[in-house]
């Protein structure tokens, strides 16, 4: 199904392996667009994937939020949290989740959502990420004790590590939408996948970070491995 | 709970500023970071402590002061803000947005405004915290520092009744900062000015303005009348305490107190709690009394302080004087300020 300039989506195979029935998700790119589909009631549709990279949490309004199905933004960044605090109680709600960019900004705003119980994640394929500051955000995903809304695709990767005999793809608590994201393994540069399959963190990466490469070397092998190590650690956890 | 320093940046140059002496060694245009405030934050909620403490510099300087404000409403936190009132429209505007969308209730007393005599400061700042004070006052609880001798709390009967302040006028004075030369009050003067702010009852009490001493002052020096008149001036809350306080500045370094700002300086990453922190230093100040009881040599033998009743006065204070005696300083293990 087609209208104006949406396009159906594969749901993220993490909502089938949560129980949820195989739905399709709308993709919206304008406002106008996102209102109209806030309003529909189709129960074929599992939610709306709004790809708004020019938007800002504030320039939301009340009517973009779907009293039904799952709304997940993709948003280029958060704005200022005083001109969207009034939004916050419609972002907590159950299905709701942002997605920004891994640039530096993006990831602070990551953390104060979070903090602030608002489900969010990382839109890698656009920006190169801040792999440190990324690293730290892992951190503060996996170790901080006070409750705190999860992080894609830390929460997928945590709850679904099951051990050393572990393979995970996190591209999988994504929507599939050709043309986006990292891609494959095997079109890493070189076209080889000594790169990705010698990485410690290739367990729970599983090449999803490979468009990072380059001749110079791959910046993204500290942060894959500070994931694994999430991951084991969080295992262990929920494994004593 | 610990005080959060937002900035290094200040509107003003107070003479008796502590956080100046400890600004003047580190980098003015720090503030602190979003990733730090939230694990300040977290840090707090864990220890089930509930308030957040803005200070500074003046913290409303902060870029994101009114972010940092709205984050910590929305976790639940009450804010105190620390601030001279002084504040250009724009911090000003975005006060306003937040606290419009708070219930009252929340907000009252959610600034304390160190408020200098308007016979010594400059108009254009007078202007300013008048336009603070139109909009805020009832929000405000006013404050003052006592740095010499022949001061005059006479203005705050007008400031708390023109602009509905909250009528407890929050009293500290200026002690030395340990290892720097700053203004103060001598721990001789301590006693005299202690009469100098019992003087201000009768007419306070009258306009039912109460006063809340900070801490370092000490008991003794006071007849037991004088002491009387005190515990009314202050409602019942008079303390004759030094506590650590618990300063956080923006580079995450923590230490007990401004006038001990050079003292034990640490990171907030070297403890696991808020309590944790607590302890370090007050396990430091009990060191320092078991070397000296306090600012007279008379402190030893107190029975008052041996009964809880008074600290013995600023342990910055004491420090000094250990120092010049050079007396049993080594086995403090002082650690000087790391930069």
């Amino acid at each position: 199904m087609t209208r104006n300039n949406w396009t159906i989506v594969d749901s993220p195979l993490a909502w089938r392996i949560q129980g949820e029935p195989a739905k399709r998700a709308i993709r919206v790119t304008s406002l106008a667009d996102l209102r109209e589909a806030a309003g529909l009631e189709d129960p074929e549709i599992g939610g709306i994937l709004a790809d708004l990279p020019w938007l800002r949490l504030p320039d939301l309004e009340a009517a973009s939020f779907p009293a039904k199905p799952s709304l997940t933004l993709y948003l280029g960044g958060a704005g200022e949290l005083l001109a969207y605090s009034d939004k916050l109680a419609a972002l907590k709600r159950p299905g709701v989740s942002v997605f920004l960019p891994p640039t530096r900004q993006g990831i602070t705003d990551l953390r104060i959502l979070s903090s602030l119980g608002v489900r969010c994640g990382i839109l890698f394929g656009r920006e190169v990420p801040d792999w440190d500051f990324l690293t730290d955000l892992l951190c503060y995903a996996a170790y901080t004790k006070t409750p705190h809304a999860w992080i894609e695709p830390f929460a997928y990767v945590h709850a679904n590590y099951k051990g050393p005999s572990s393979q995970l793809d996190w591209r999988d608590a994504y929507f599939r939408d050709a043309g986006r994201g990292p891609t494959a393994p095997e079109d890493a540069f070189g076209g080889g996948l000594t790169a990705c399959t010698s990485c410690p963190g290739w367990r729970v990466c599983g090449g999803a970070l490979s468009a990072y490469l380059s001749p110079e070397g791959a910046p993204c092998r500290e942060f894959a491995s500070a994931l694994l190590e999430t991951a084991e650690y969080v295992h262990a956890k929920n494994n004593i | 709970m610990p005080n959060i320093l937002l900035t290094q940046r200040c509107v003003r140059s107070c003479p008796y500023c502590f956080a100046k002496k400890h600004m003047e060694g580190s980098v003015q245009d720090e503030c602190l970071k979003w990733e730090d405030l939230i694990y300040l934050a977290d840090l707090q909620e864990i220890g089930g402590y509930r308030e957040m403490r803005f200070l500074g510099g003046e913290p409303t300087l902060h870029p994101h002061f009114p972010d940092f404000v709205a984050y910590s409403l929305k976790r639940n936190f009450r804010v105190v803000t620390f601030t001279s009132g002084i504040m250009s429209d724009k911090i000003l505007a975005g006060i306003r947005e937040i606290y419009l969308k708070i219930p009252e209730a929340r907000i009252f007393g959610s600034f304390l405004c160190n408020i200098n005599d308007p016979k010594i400061s400059p108009a254009a700042e007078t202007e300013r915290l008048h336009l603070f004070l139109t909009e805020f006052g009832k929000h405000v609880s006013p404050g003052f520092n006592i740095y010499e001798n022949d001061f005059d709390l006479g203005f705050f009967a007008d400031f708390i009744n023109r602009y509905g302040l909250v009528r407890t006028l929050r009293l500290g004075v200026a002690h030395p900062i340990y290892k720097k030369d700053n203004s103060y009050i001598a721990a001789r003067d301590l006693a005299v000015v202690l009469r100098r702010i019992a003087s201000f009852y009768p007419v306070f009490s009258r306009l039912n303005i109460s006063v809340g001493l900070d801490c370092g002052f000490p008991l003794c020096g006071l007849s037991d009348s004088e002491l009387g008149v005190m515990h009314k001036f202050s409602k019942g809350s008079l303390k004759f305490r030094c506590e650590p306080i618990l300063d956080i500045g923006p580079d995450m370094t923590v230490w007990p107190c401004f006038p001990l700002s050079s003292v034990k300086v640490r990171k907030v990453y070297d403890f696991n709690s808020i309590r944790e922190m607590g302890e370090y230093y007050h396990k430091f100040h009990g060191e320092v009394s078991a070397e000296a009881g306090g600012i007279f040599p008379e402190c030893d033998e107190c029975f008052d302080r041996a009964r809880g009743l008074c600290s013995g006065g600023c342990k910055a204070h004491i420090l000094n004087q250990l120092d010049k005696e050079h007396l049993k300083f080594r086995k403090l293990n002082i650690s000087h300020d790391p930069k």
